[in-house]
């Protein structure tokens, strides 16, 4: 492998990867702090510019961002008990409590430190499972493609924070939408509208800008987002030794747990930090503290969103399958640039694997050199009136959509898709599910149709293959898993009912 | 007489739930419709129109479930109102309708004006700010993304009537 991580280095250390990684992780930082706009808007953002870069430029930059905003999203969890990011909201727990007692200092510091060892730590993880994951994966034929991508949707689904239907419906709804077009089998135009746009699909960014950005503008306005920076002057950045003693053995569980819940689809950054923050209170020796201003309670979920966001690189680079909105428009940029995605790309395109996974070590470094010392300059910002924000970053969504193709069309489908996504979010429906069907649902169709074509029409062979079965089998499963606590409440009210009588 | 008040709207969740699920039913359905116009094929040979056919029932399937959940008492489920402050929510509405005229306008207009008087409007109307702010804050920004966009990445904009 050595050689690989060589040739990695040879691709990441060039001026202008080593640049789009550092605007990246800037970028990253930049909306982790700035509430109301995430990495997911940032990126599609920035969609467009990287298409004129190469792909391995694009997806280290792009990349960038999303790691270096669960850096960045810490700083407002501490500092305001406002989460930059979904991701850092238990930071706010401890964190802030701990900003209170005047401890920020040493709560940014080990967020900073955590999150670059979970960060570093698991990218190793990402270099030792990718290669035998994609050799497996060689065997996968479209029935097992399929089934994998059914499993993918409904994990999804399942870890989803609300309604676990709801999730279900908004993937399906996203995979509805991806079949909008021209169907590639027979030429047909489906479901366009007459649009001309549509011929080619419904656009990925402006849906994402409209459900990520426009609608949480929308919401934002509407509920009247007041922030107050803490005003405490932070000083003694590093956490002493106790600090660092307390917090060792939190960041090396973070790493692990945050890693492996990362490879999970629908895992990522945010289930890690709640399951770390749930672990640590749960070995504690002091439970009760947890809530209080302890650094555990920081240490362990800063590390684990972090080694989460580099685990859910492992099923897009092997699989080719994303497990969240971020690595469906990594896989979205990686399709536009006509890179097969799958587990041929660790040999074809090895280049981007390598250079990639490296620039995320060098990420990680600079990431630590811009959070420390540039912790004042990020509270600065920090302070900058939402009333001035919003123009910003609505100007930035309707750009970013306009400049897909140069015309309005995309620009008024970012607007619906807005107001969609603001009534989806008033009536407790999330986005995620359905950005990562829409870009699966090409696939899963080919997929779906190609294993019927070649069965000639049996539906047996989802079932006779043993890992497309087991791939099904599981995602039976987690369907009815919600039904367990049905079947022992009618249990429970039998036996009350046969105690009465 | 007011007949129409936006902000006396309230529903608890079952509500809320049972309203989403009979829109859910209705796109469903229109999938499913425009699923059969298109023709599903056979099964050794799936049409344009199968895979479609296949989504709608299952949104319509999944959308029936939430409907009859919706009807499972949930404890402590009060009414809220849907637009709570219905002053914030016009606020929201003039964003919209900014938003809407603006994509319009673009072309007719031409970037530079179109964004100095978008920026401007959200700038005085929403949160209303200094007019310092607001001629510093819309000059500023319509310049500075002007020359990112269509000087460092090479994104043309429109030039409209006036020509710049």
């Amino acid at each position: 492998m050595l050689p690989e991580i060589f040739y990695g280095f040879s691709v990441a250390l060039t001026f202008q990867n080593l640049l789009y990684c550092f605007l990246g992780v800037l970028m990253g930082t930049l909306v982790g702090v700035l509430p109301g706009l995430g990495p997911v808007a940032a990126m599609s953002l920035l969609f467009t510019t990287t298409l004129h870069l190469s792909p391995v430029s694009g997806m280290i930059m792009l990349a960038g961002i999303y790691y270096g905003a669960q850096y960045g999203g810490s700083t407002t969890s501490i500092l305001l008990n406002i989460p930059g990011e979904a991701s850092s909201v238990v930071t706010c727990l401890d964190g802030y409590q701990m900003a209170r007692q005047g401890r920020a200092g040493p709560a940014l510091g080990i967020s900073a430190f955590g999150s670059f060892i979970g960060g570093t730590l698991s990218v190793l993880g990402l270099m030792l499972m990718a290669p035998p994951l994609a050799n497996m994966a060689l065997k996968f034929g479209f029935a097992e493609n399929f089934s994998l991508m059914c499993l993918g949707l409904v994990i999804v689904s399942f870890l989803a924070r609300g309604s676990m239907l709801k999730a279900m419906l908004m993937a399906v709804f996203g995979l509805f939408l991806g079949t909008i077009g021209i169907d590639l089998i027979v030429g047909k135009p489906r479901f366009t509208l007459g649009i001309k746009s549509f011929m080619d699909g419904v656009g990925l960014i402006p849906i994402v800008m409209g459900l990520f950005g426009i609608s949480e503008v929308l919401l934002n306005i509407e509920e009247g987002l007041s922030r107050e920076v803490f005003k405490a002057k932070i000083s003694n950045l590093l956490p002493s030794l106790k600090d660092f003693k307390d917090s060792l053995k939190p960041i090396l569980r973070g790493t692990i747990l945050g890693f492996f819940l990362g490879i999970l689809p629908g895992g990522g950054a945010i289930v890690s930090a709640f399951t770390s923050y749930a672990v640590e209170k749960k070995l504690s020796k002091y439970p009760e503290k947890f809530g209080t201003g302890v650094i555990e309670g920081v240490a362990g979920p800063e590390t684990a969103n972090n080694a989460g966001s580099s685990g859910a690189f492992v099923p897009l680079l092997t699989l080719g399958i994303p497990s969240n909105a971020v690595m469906a428009l990594l896989l979205g940029l990686l399709l536009t640039h006509g890179v097969q995605v799958g587990p041929l790309l660790l040999k074809q395109h090895s280049d981007i694997f390598w250079g990639v996974v490296v620039s995320m070590y060098i990420g990680n470094v600079m990431l630590l050199v811009l959070n420390l010392p540039l912790i004042g300059l990020w509270v600065k910002i920090l302070k900058v009136p939402y009333p001035i924000l919003f123009p910003l970053i609505l100007l930035f969504c309707i750009i970013g959509s306009y400049s897909l193709n140069n015309n309005t069309e995309d620009v008024l489908l970012m607007i619906a898709f807005g107001v969609f996504g603001y009534f989806m979010k008033k009536f407790d429906y999330e986005g995620a599910p359905l950005v990562l069907a829409l870009v699966l649902s090409p696939m899963m169709e080919n997929a779906f149709r190609q294993t019927l074509l070649t069965s000639q029409g049996s539906f047996l062979v989802f079932i006779t293959r043993p890992i497309s079965a087991t791939l099904l089998l599981i995602a039976v499963l987690l369907l009815l898993y919600p039904l367990i606590p049905w079947f022992k409440f009618r249990k429970k009210l039998e036996s009350l009912e046969a105690d009465e009588e | 007489m007011k007949i129409f008040s936006p902000g006396r709207i309230a529903m608890n969740k079952r509500e809320k739930d049972r309203f989403s699920a009979l829109f859910w039913v209705a796109i469903a359905i229109g999938i499913c419709l425009g699923s059969l116009r298109l023709s599903l094929g056979e099964f050794h040979k799936p049409g344009p129109g199968f895979f479609p056919f296949l989504l709608g029932s299952a949104l319509g399937l999944i959308s029936l479930l939430i409907f009859w959940q919706s009807f499972k008492r949930i404890p402590g489920d009060e009414k809220k109102a849907f637009w709570p402050n219905p002053q914030r929510s016009l606020k929201m509405t003039y964003i919209l309708i900014a938003l809407i005229l603006y994509a319009l306008g673009m072309n007719y207009l031409g970037f530079l004006l179109s964004t100095l008087l978008f920026l401007g409007f959200l700038l005085k109307a929403i949160e209303p700010q200094r007019w310092s702010v607001v001629l510093s804050g819309s000059i500023l920004g319509t310049f500075f993304f002007y020359g990112v966009f269509q000087y460092w990445l090479d994104i043309p904009f429109p030039s409209g009537i006036f020509g710049f």
